[in-house]
């Protein structure tokens, strides 16, 4: 029994490490990804460009 | 005879049987500790227990809105054992069976070589018998993940003979973003955050009794550890990365532009001293810029922007006040032999101190410096040490260099250092320098300590928290203060920043830089222009610090300060503004806020009437006598009743109509009628105002 639940904890740590790694591989390519000069890198070739007017705020 | 020579035949004979018994197992010794040797000690020490090492988890760098800067990542190196058994057992057929679906997949994952290639490559080492065949380094764990899953693969290490090499490896998610300040956690010569931080970010590494089997595998021996590995704190950087994002995006942008050698942008944040951006960008070899060196943390010559200190300097001491006259001598000056050159001519050469500051004329500030200082040097170093110029700032980053300041009695002071120093000259001190200083002014001349980390978490519960540190909380006398504010708000008004904030609906205080650097041993012949800009805004209440400096390529065109260092402070000051300091303050007015009690019904006047005398409601009646259809509305003060404008050939507004009375409406106009739900009228298919014809159909969407 306690040698069943060991081999359990075991093979979830695994699996919540892999999850983890695999979270953290995916979050920074999100993040680089949605960087503001990479954003403005991509989007370029449509012509769009970051608005060089002060933004307002509309107040609710 | 005969009998004892029978029993002495005996005795010998076992003698030398004994003898040579003795021999056999002396001999038989021999060659076991000899030549067996190896092979038994190798097989007692594998029976053995020994005590392994488990590394600890190194803790992550996140920055102050809680993205990952820097942390910890496995990364693989994928290796074939093509003489595993499973591999080659019934002549390779297993091999032969999964060859081309696997190279079809390497290929779809990796797209480095096509299928055809993959298959050739792994058949010549199939062929070759490599025992450790390198497939792919360095590939991510999402990449292995899907590796482990591709066919032969996914059978495992005996039967496939795939090897997973892992290591662990720092993750930089934005890559170049404050790529020096993070640092690098390589095992050699650490640099940044990464350095400075390293007790607390690398943990303790545990210890483990594990027992050897075959190969020098470790099996443990229980599962308890003898000391239990301790991951490594996490720590909380000062950094933002929307506003470093934005530094060094309008920091790349220009020296791109000008081909600029290297350059760095500080932004701080005024009340506390945290380091919200720090990029630094040097141009490599083949022309791209990389965060190569911490430039900001570099000290040079500062030029102009160190003006800022001498005039404090004067100011404190009341040499001067900023409305006495002072001849700028056309823009040249004779002294100790050398000649002092401002970088433009003036307009006029009779001006007061703070038009001088506000022009940066060299001139003004040497002949300041010569009259009142030349003779009494520890006057004006004094308040240089006041300023904390002679010592580093004290940064949370391993590796600041000290600045240089040369006092009377060095070999490098001479009769030129004091007027040269006036305007930044002959001294040596740190981008960062600057910006604590200028940042002082900003925070009412308190000065803080620039800092990089502000707490120290594990799993996400704070440990420590890492308060802003004053260093002074009062650098100059508030009128010395108020002085200077004012002549840093002239730069941008009247000075040699007007054109560049001209039209910028905040107000800015800063000062310009151009200064000449010495490029090594050719001295100052290239004419290398390092051009800067320091300031914070909005100058009435100021919010950000920030110091731009860029050292242009030799004899670029375009090096002023105001041109260059300038716009990049602009930009980056335009962002801020907008994102940060603006909202909370100018609002356009647009409709106020939904009260719940607010209401608005149309309907058959006669109903409505009746309807709010039975509920009581106080209303103002102002409908005319012949008016049929009303609305009846309350905002803010009181419910009122109003005619309802009906045109017979206009879609009049049906919303908040019931049923009834909607119908009533739209058929009495000759419109077929679809409904949907029930209750009061939410939309309608055909707007209000639209022209509307006999017959057309209308949808009614009831809530």
């Amino acid at each position: 029994m306690a040698d069943k639940t060991i081999r359990r904890i075991n093979a979830i740590n695994n699996e919540l490490k892999e999850l983890q790694f695999k979270y953290k591989t995916l979050k920074s390519e999100l993040m680089y990804k949605t960087e503001e000069s990479q954003i403005v890198q991509l989007v370029a070739p449509m012509g769009l460009k970051i608005s060089k007017d002060m933004p307002e705020r509309i107040k609710q | 005879m005969e009998v004892k020579r029978d029993i002495l035949w005996r005795v010998y004979l076992s003698y030398i049987l004994m003898v040579i018994a003795c021999i056999a197992i002396f001999g038989k010794a021999v060659y076991i500790q000899q030549v067996e040797g190896p092979k038994w000690r190798s097989m007692s020490d594998s029976l053995h227990q020994r005590i392994d090492e488990i590394e600890a988890e190194r803790g992550t760098i996140y920055s102050e809105d809680g993205q990952m800067l820097s942390t910890s990542i496995p990364q693989f190196d994928i290796f074939i054992d093509f003489r595993v058994a499973g591999l080659r057992e019934k002549n390779g057929l297993r091999f032969r069976e999964n060859i081309d679906s696997l190279s079809f997949h390497l290929s779809q994952l990796f797209k480095d070589m096509s299928p055809i290639e993959y298959k050739r490559v792994l058949q010549q080492a199939y062929k070759a018998q490599d025992g450790y065949f390198p497939l792919k380094k360095k590939i991510s764990f999402t990449q292995y993940d899907s590796l482990r899953n591709f066919p032969l693969f996914k059978l495992g290490r005996y039967k496939s003979g795939m090897i997973a090499n892992e290591r662990t490896i720092r993750l930089n998610p934005y890559q170049m973003l404050a790529f020096r300040t993070i640092g690098l956690a390589r095992d050699s010569n650490k640099v940044g955050l990464e350095k400075t931080y390293d007790a607390i970010l690398k943990g303790r590494n545990g210890k483990q009794t594990v027992r050897s089997i075959a190969g020098g595998i470790g099996v443990p021996v229980d599962d308890t550890y003898l000391i239990e590995p301790e991951t490594g704190k996490d720590i909380v950087s000062t950094i933002d990365v929307f506003i470093q994002d934005i530094a060094e995006a309008a920091l790349m942008k220009m020296m791109v532009q000008n081909e600029a050698e290297n350059g760095c942008a500080i932004v701080l944040e005024t009340k506390t001293g945290k380091v919200k951006a720090i990029a630094n960008l040097g141009r490599m070899a083949n022309g791209t810029y990389w965060e190569n060196l911490n430039y900001a943390i570099t000290p040079s010559e500062p030029g102009s922007t160190f003006k800022l200190a001498t005039l404090m300097a004067l100011l404190e001491d009341k040499k001067v006040n900023l409305n006495q006259t002072i001849n700028l001598e056309n823009g040249v000056w004779r002294i100790a032999g050398q000649t002092v050159y401002d970088s433009e001519r003036h307009a006029e050469n009779i001006v007061t101190v703070k038009q001088a500051f506000e022009l940066s004329s060299n001139v003004a500030m040497a002949k300041m410096a010569v009259t009142h200082y030349l003779n009494n040097p520890q006057g004006y170093l004094k308040h240089l040490r006041k300023m904390r110029m002679d010592t580093i700032t004290g940064i949370d980053l391993v590796g600041e260099r000290k600045p240089v300041i040369h006092r009377p009695g060095s070999k490098l002071y001479g009769p030129t250092t004091i007027p040269w120093m006036s305007f930044g000259y002959n001294l040596a001190i740190s981008p960062l320098h600057t910006a604590m200083l200028y940042n002082s002014i900003a925070n009412n001349g308190t000065m803080m300590r620039p800092y990089l980390v502000s707490s120290i978490k594990e799993e996400g519960v704070l440990l420590k928290d890492i308060p802003p540190t004053i260093l002074d909380t009062q650098i100059c006398s508030p009128a010395t203060l108020a002085m200077l504010k004012a002549s840093l708000e002239g730069v941008c008004i009247a000075g040699t920043a007007k054109s560049l904030f001209a039209g910028t609906p905040y107000k800015v205080a800063g000062k310009t830089g151009t200064a000449l650097v010495a490029d090594g041993n050719r001295g100052y012949t290239n004419k290398i222009y390092q051009s800067s800009f320091a300031g914070y805004f909005p100058a009435d209440n100021p919010q950000y610090t920030c110091v731009v400096v860029i050292k242009n390529k030799p004899f670029a065109a375009n090096f002023y300060g105001a041109s260059v260092a300038g716009p990049v402070f602009k930009e980056i000051a335009d962002r801020l503004y907008s994102t940060y300091i603006k909202t909370n303050k100018t609002l356009i007015a647009g409709t106020n806020k939904k009260d719940s009690t607010y209401f608005k019904y149309n309907g058959y006047k006669a109903d409505l009437a009746y309807l709010s005398e039975k509920l009581q409601l106080k209303i103002s009646d102002s409908t005319g006598r012949a008016d049929e259809w009303t609305s009846l509305n309350k905002n803010s003060i009181a419910a009122v009743m109003q005619k309802m404008p009906v045109n017979k050939n206009a879609m009049p507004p049906l919303k908040g109509l019931g049923l009834k009375d909607a119908l009533y409406l739209c058929e009495e106009m000759g419109l077929m009628v679809q409904v949907k739900g029930r209750g009061r009228v939410l939309d309608q298919s055909i707007l209000p105002g639209q022209p509307i014809a006999k017959g057309q159909l209308i949808q009614l969407n009831l809530n």
